[in-house]
């Protein structure tokens, strides 16, 4: 084990059990702020158990990955194994990768030999970002108007239109929707490119694509958590004291209804970073679900790696800040 | 609906739940009957009629003298009740062909087979592991509860498809080469991630009842506790496992099409809807879309999805009444 390993376990360590205790410690006074103080804390540990998952998955699968060429110079295989730290025994190697991991430096990659696997994802991730952004900003576009309209046209015919099309959203598979689109909007009315990425107009499709499951349950949860809230009595005392509908909806009504919501954005954000290995290799946008899936197709095994970490920490982050948003929307949550 | 309904009265006074139900039976009966129905050879390759668009005339053909040899000499019961029943009588490909000019029906029927059996294995491993995290975890109490659930929340925030992906992709490169071990080991994969929401609703359900009148009953009456868990415990946890099996299929199932059509789940020749649609995907091009390689497949798989949603929100309609009804 080098220094710098010991070095970064030692501080990782320290750093959440220090979060973790401040976190307690503010959990009276500040209480939004200590639980994401405490919820930080548990990025390390997840990170260390998703880490250790994955690096025993990568050394139980017998032959390494490069036992395949059978004409490959055993000195060469050797120089390789050294290369990538393979020839290690394996509890060093494993806290040398985990370091690694928590510094967010995954090693060279095995496929891309010329290039660090921490290059490769950071040029991805950008990209993904974007298309991520987007798919959520079309998601609540889309689907909180509809679960309000939804909840305000109870008994009208838009209420089971809303439902029945939230329940195809959940149900249709999302490279069918992506299939669709792509017939229809690039194939047939040549307004966007089919695939690529560069322009704007590359990202809507998509996006789209992405965003319908979660625009669906966005539609439900408004709707089902409007439909609590709007008989409550200070819904009616709003209106019984002359306030307009729009002021009633939005001042008196959703701030309260809004609840679940918030926090489904969490479990949101990890449907499209999901969706997104379908829709990235689909239209072959170079993010990192194309990287991560064609870096397990081969074997890149440091390539992999980097993206399972990063992927854990997003969607550890997008939980803690929706859970966060939930708490400092509802004070009667106790987080 | 008077008081005296049962929840399984309430369910089926739904209209959309009836018909979801109804669907969900003949669905099932057609995978199931796939070898009894004259179905074509899912695999026939057939080059003279590549990429068919569908066509409804003529609906029935009759087989192969090839196809009739190989039907007359398969053994076991299916193939025999199909001899007996429609004799060489086959359906046409009415929903057309694929790239090497297989019936795309016949293929659509054996893949949804595949993703039904899926489906069900892994739900038979969620309810062993779920229940029994859930069931001791709830049953214990105290501070094993505490430890044990805060273990679930651990597993929970590892992102499973990942993970999965990650398996998927090494156990591809491990020592097993019987096909049939490798779907298998994928769908028990499956199963194994996805326990979660069934161990955290037994553990809420059986933290309630291990204080219910009638556990202190059995206790006075000096049942041993393994009998007061299996016989008076786990029957009162079934209406909760039938709630988390609702939430948790449609989820395996799109999953398991999700990883197909990315090329790692299911493995040619054994055929799921997610691999028909990769390979539709495959065929699909702006010159001639032939986008019934697509559509068949997805559009099975969304129905599937929507009887199995459709039925899931009346379970818990009519598991829990106090709900807002959605």
């Amino acid at each position: 084990m080098t220094a710098a390993t010991f070095g970064t376990l030692l501080t990782a360590a320290a750093a959440a059990v220090a979060a973790g205790i401040a976190g307690r410690r503010l959990a009276a006074s500040r209480p939004v702020l200590g639980f994401t103080l405490r919820r930080l804390a548990l990025v390390v540990p997840t990170v260390i158990v998703v880490h250790a998952a994955a690096f025993a998955l990568m050394r139980a699968t017998p032959g390494g990955p490069f036992d395949t060429d059978p004409r490959m110079d055993p000195v060469v295989r050797a120089e390789l194994a050294a290369r990538y730290r393979l020839d290690r025994p394996l509890l060093e190697s494993w806290l040398d990768s985990l370091a690694g991991a928590l510094r967010f430096d995954f090693g060279p990659s095995m496929a891309w030999r010329d290039a660090d696997a921490t290059d490769i994802l950071l040029s991805g991730l950008p990209v993904s970002a974007a298309l991520g952004a987007l798919a959520l900003l079309f998601a609540v576009l889309l689907g909180v108007p509809a679960g309000i309209v939804a909840a305000l046209r109870r008994g009208s015919w838009i209420d089971p239109v809303v439902r029945v099309v939230s329940s195809l959203g959940l149900a249709i598979p999302n490279f069918l929707v992506a299939t669709a689109l792509i017939a229809l909007f690039s194939f047939g009315l040549g307004w966007f490119p089919p695939a690529g990425f560069g322009t704007w107009k590359h990202a809507v499709l998509p996006a789209l694509a992405l965003s319908l499951p979660v625009a669906a349950a966005l539609a439900r949860l408004v709707r089902t958590g409007l439909l609590v809230e709007l008989p409550k009595d200070h819904v009616r005392t709003a209106r019984a004291k002359g306030l307009g509908p729009a002021r009633v909806l939005f001042v008196h009504a959703l701030p309260g209804a809004l609840g679940p919501t918030v926090a489904y954005l969490g479990p949101a954000a990890a449907t499209v970073l999901t969706g997104s290995l379908v829709i990235e290799s689909m239209a072959a946008i170079p993010g990192m679900g194309t990287h991560f899936v064609s870096a397990a197709m081969n074997r890149d095994y440091p390539l992999a790696l980097g993206a399972v970490i990063i992927y854990t920490v997003l969607v550890s982050l997008f939980n803690l800040l929706a859970d966060a948003a939930h708490a400092a929307l509802d004070p009667r949550i106790k987080p | 609906m008077s008081r005296s309904d049962g929840p399984v009265a309430i369910l089926f006074k739904d209209t959309s739940a009836r018909i979801a139900a109804g669907l969900l039976l003949i669905l099932t009966l057609v995978a199931m009957g796939a070898d009894v129905l004259p179905l074509a050879d899912p695999g026939a390759v057939d080059t003279s009629r590549r990429f068919a668009a569908p066509r409804l005339a003529p609906a029935t053909t009759t087989l192969s003298a090839e196809g009739a040899a190989r039907l007359a000499a398969a053994p076991g019961l299916a193939p025999a009740m199909r001899r007996a029943l429609f004799g060489d009588t086959v359906i046409a490909p009415l929903l057309g062909t694929d790239e090497l000019g297989r019936c795309l029906l016949s293929r659509t029927v054996r893949g949804f087979r595949l993703s039904l059996a899926a489906a069900a294995v892994a739900a038979i491993v969620t309810l062993l592991i779920g229940t029994t995290v859930g069931a001791f975890s709830g049953w214990k109490a105290g501070r094993t509860d505490a430890i044990v659930m805060r273990l679930v929340d651990l597993a929970d925030s590892v992102p499973v498809v990942f993970i999965v992906i990650f398996a998927v992709a090494f156990l591809r490169a491990s020592g097993i080469t019987d096909p049939s071990a490798k779907v298998v080991v994928f769908f028990a994969t499956l199963g194994m991630v996805s326990w979660i929401t069934m161990a955290r609703l037994v553990r809420a359900s059986a933290l309630a009842l291990r204080t219910g009148a009638f556990i202190d009953a059995s206790r006075a009456l000096g049942m041993s506790e393994p009998r007061i868990v299996f016989r008076h415990l786990l029957p009162n946890l079934v209406p909760v496992m039938i709630v988390a099996l609702s939430l948790t299929v449609p989820r395996i199932l799109l999953f398991e099409s999700f990883l197909s059509f990315l090329g790692m789940g299911v493995e040619a020749p054994d055929l799921s809807l997610g691999t028909l649609a990769r390979s539709g995907f495959a065929a699909f091009n702006p010159v001639d879309p032939r986008v019934h390689l697509l559509l068949v497949p997805g559009i099975a798989l969304a129905l599937l999805l929507l009887a199995l949603n459709v039925l899931g929100d009346a379970v818990r309609d009519a598991a829990d009444p106090r709900l807002p009804r959605p």
